[in-house]
């Protein structure tokens, strides 16, 4: 036997301490029962909806970024550049569908005397009076209650009362 | 001591389940059997076959036969209980999801056997360097074996702290060697394969084996070196 051997003897009794390693008492007699329910749930699930596959892709995708942390850097400042820019977009959207609402509203022969920019309140307040009767173009500016005001002010001056109906058509 | 089959077996099986030939084929083989025989060949192909056909209760039987064997080959490769158990599990849940494609080349032992080294393997390699050692106790025979009595020095009282601290160097020691020498070492060392049984499962020749454990034993030693005399 070459010293080499010898050595080597020594070395193969110091591994047999690992054949005294032993798992915790009663260990395998659950090992099989637990790799059977394991199968068993993962079949269940393939056949109920398909999720073993999402899980799994899920899993993966969620490893790779555990491996890789540059990745899920540049992931992260994927997603939020996505919502700033999506943000953007539809900020100016908004603008531009507003100011084609604005132009809808307005007519055709007054785009000459148009102010620079309205705003759509604007132009609700400008409709309300001709609603009541009176002529929009008539009316000073000013909120909308100072301008039924006006309106009830100037039918009180012309002998007219302002009828307002309260009740149903039928009543009395 | 090596890992032994495990002895429990299913006492009885419900015949009506069973059906095929081959299934009254192994339960007549079991009754014929004594209770601590090891298993036949013509029993693991008959299980094998009903696994094949999704027979849960057939490959139940032939993760017992061999969780023991594959879960210390795990756990000697990557030193943890937690990861052992996770791993071992998954190789025989890959095992029965890939049953279809076993042609029966090999014995089922050793086919399986490979699924979980490769597993471990791959797990080693994303595991890198943030190895944490979760040892399992030492038997009580540990304290009994010659070999090691006489590798402990006499003149410490306190054996069993000798005996931990050997375990964890030892671990330590395993965990330096790469991969497919820690590999061999577990195999051939530890659990007592052949060097023909080795080949196959790590699908390499002879040759490749006995030239790898040389050079992981040398690594081992020079490791190891302040407790061989």
């Amino acid at each position: 036997m070459t010293p080499d051997s010898e050595n080597f003897d020594q070395l193969r009794k110091l591994l047999a301490l690992k054949r005294h390693e032993v798992p915790p008492p009663g260990y395998f007699h659950g090992f099989s029962r637990e790799v059977i329910v394991r199968i068993k749930a993962g079949d269940g699930a393939q056949e109920t909806t398909g999720t073993v596959f999402e899980g799994s892709w899920l899993r993966r995708f969620w490893g790779l970024f555990e491996t890789r942390p540059m990745l899920a850097g540049g992931f992260g400042v994927a997603v939020c550049g996505f919502f700033v820019v999506g943000a953007l977009i539809s900020s100016e959207s908004s603008e531009i569908s507003g100011g084609i609402a604005q132009a809808a509203q307005m007519p055709m022969g007054n785009f000459a005397a148009a102010p620079a920019q309205t705003t759509p309140l604007q132009g609700v307040s400008d409709q309300l009076p001709s609603a009541l009767g009176a002529p929009a173009s008539t009316l000073p500016g000013g909120s909308l209650f100072e301008q039924i005001d006006q309106i009830q002010q100037g039918q009180r001056g012309r002998g007219k009362p302002l009828f307002i109906q309260t009740s149903a058509p039928g009543g009395n | 001591m090596i890992m032994t089959e495990p002895t429990r077996r299913k006492a009885s099986k419900e015949p009506e389940k069973q059906g095929a030939p081959e299934a009254a084929a192994l339960s007549q083989a079991k009754e014929n059997r004594e209770p601590d025989a090891t298993p036949t060949v013509e029993d693991e192909t008959v299980l094998v076959k009903r696994a094949r056909e999704g027979d849960l209760e057939a490959y139940d039987d032939l993760i017992k036969r061999y969780q023991e064997r594959i879960y210390a080959t795990v756990y000697h490769m990557t030193s943890n209980h937690e990861d052992a158990n996770d791993l071992a599990q998954e190789a025989f849940i890959k095992g029965f999801h890939a049953l279809k494609s076993f042609k029966g080349g090999s014995s089922f032992y050793t086919w399986v056997y490979r699924i979980a080294v490769n597993k471990t393997i791959n797990f080693l390699k994303q595991r890198k360097n943030k190895a944490h050692m979760s040892l399992d106790d030492l038997d009580f025979n540990a304290e009994h074996d010659p070999d090691l009595v006489a590798l402990i020095s006499d003149k410490t009282p306190r054996r069993e702290v000798n005996l931990a601290e050997l375990q964890e160097k030892l671990n330590e020691a395993m965990q330096k060697l790469s991969e497919p020498h820690r590999l061999v070492v577990t195999l051939h060392d530890v659990q007592g394969l052949s060097h023909e049984e080795i080949a196959k499962i790590m699908e390499c020749n002879i040759g490749t084996v006995r030239s790898r454990l040389f050079y992981a034993r040398q690594q081992m030693q020079a490791y190891l070196s302040d407790y061989l005399k």
